[in-house]
């Protein structure tokens, strides 16, 4: 499997999205929870949005097994557009894991801003942050 | 007599003068050195020490380890620090990577996890001053900040496996300068360098302990 639609194919074929909150018991707790928390928080401190976990290789790199993204309330409210800037982000940290500095970097292609995976996809810019 | 006076009045006039020229450059080799270990001193980069401790050494099969986590600010001046010690997510602004060696083979945790906020555009920016303690906390030099971290045995398999282990971790920081889509503080960047003093950047290695699972 190479070039680009094949391993967005592949990413998407992968990946499971969890709504948070709901039931939820697995492997991938820390990032349910992480989300949980940030939705429950009286006093939010912009912490989980969005969580993935995957199973790494023993080099950080993903092994290419079946992956979790977990999503919460900000993700519940957006319009579909801003839904799938989120998504693609959240396929893009094992697809390039562990390189997280082009992942999260504000002037890299993969942020979610205008700049970023919008232009490239088409999809909608995610708004400031309320 | 005067013309003696006068050759002798010369020669340690000369030798004043190579007295003077000498210690000149003697001190003019020894100063850039010390200027420039003053400058060393006064503006080194931050230090910082991270220390992990457990309670006990030996531990059921599948049982969690729970470690205690110092983060030691060892340099002269103030810094900044991350308030949230336990993260181990891999693209937060500050995390601990703890690893398993059995027998100096490293055993990484069987899951990664990343986390986004998506919050370094917001809609309001209350002011820094409310924000900044949020995040991030001041230490003194000699203070430390500490927390717990829990090696979850559901994330390393091997601590199903009776045996020695010895843990040691990572500790990172990219500072509130970071220039990250989920770096909160993010916008007052103007405001952050104008502080008196800095957030740690850097990573720096944990001491290491030895824990035992038992059969």
């Amino acid at each position: 499997m190479s070039g680009p639609a094949p391993s967005a194919e592949n990413l998407l074929n992968k990946m499971t999205i969890y709504k948070v909150p709901s039931q939820y018991s697995g492997p991938f707790q820390g990032a349910y929870n992480d989300v949980a928390a940030n939705n429950n928080a009286s006093t939010p401190t912009w912490k989980g949005a969005a969580a993935t976990s995957f199973n790494p290789n023993a080099n950080g790199t993903w092994d290419g097994s079946p992956y979790g993204t977990f999503v919460g309330t900000r993700f519940a409210n957006a319009p579909l557009g801003q839904q799938e800037t989120i998504l693609v982000h959240e396929m893009a940290h094992p697809f390039l894991a562990p390189d997280e500095s082009n992942v999260v970097d504000t002037s890299r292609k993969y942020n979610p801003g205008a700049g970023g995976i919008p232009k490239s996809c088409g999809t909608q810019p995610l708004p400031p942050l309320h | 007599m005067l013309d003696f006076e006068k050759k002798m009045h010369d020669l340690v006039g000369r030798k004043c003068w190579l007295s003077v020229v000498l210690l000149c450059t003697l001190l003019w080799a020894h100063l850039p050195q010390t200027q420039s270990q003053s400058l060393l001193t006064d503006n080194a980069k931050p230090q910082i020490s991270v220390r992990i401790y457990s309670d006990r050494v030996r531990f059921q099969p599948e049982e969690d380890v729970r470690l205690r986590v110092e983060i030691w600010n060892e340099s002269r001046q103030d810094l900044f620090v991350f308030k949230e010690i336990d993260n181990t997510f891999s693209n937060s602004l500050a995390k601990i990577q703890l690893t398993l060696y059995n027998e100096n083979q490293a055993i990484v945790p069987t899951v990664a996890s990343v986390v986004d906020s998506f919050s370094s555009e917001r809609s309001t920016y209350p002011p820094l001053a409310t924000e900044l303690p949020r995040y991030w906390i001041a230490l003194m030099p000699g203070h430390f900040c500490g927390g717990e971290v829990v090696i979850r045995a559901s994330s390393f398999g091997k601590l199903k496996e009776p045996g020695r282990y010895r843990i040691q971790g990572m500790y990172s920081s990219r500072g509130f300068l970071a220039q990250d889509i989920n770096n909160p503080l993010l916008h007052y960047a103007r405001e952050l360098k104008q502080l008196p003093y800095e957030a740690w950047v850097g990573h720096v290695e944990t001491n290491s302990l030895t824990i035992e699972v038992l059969k």
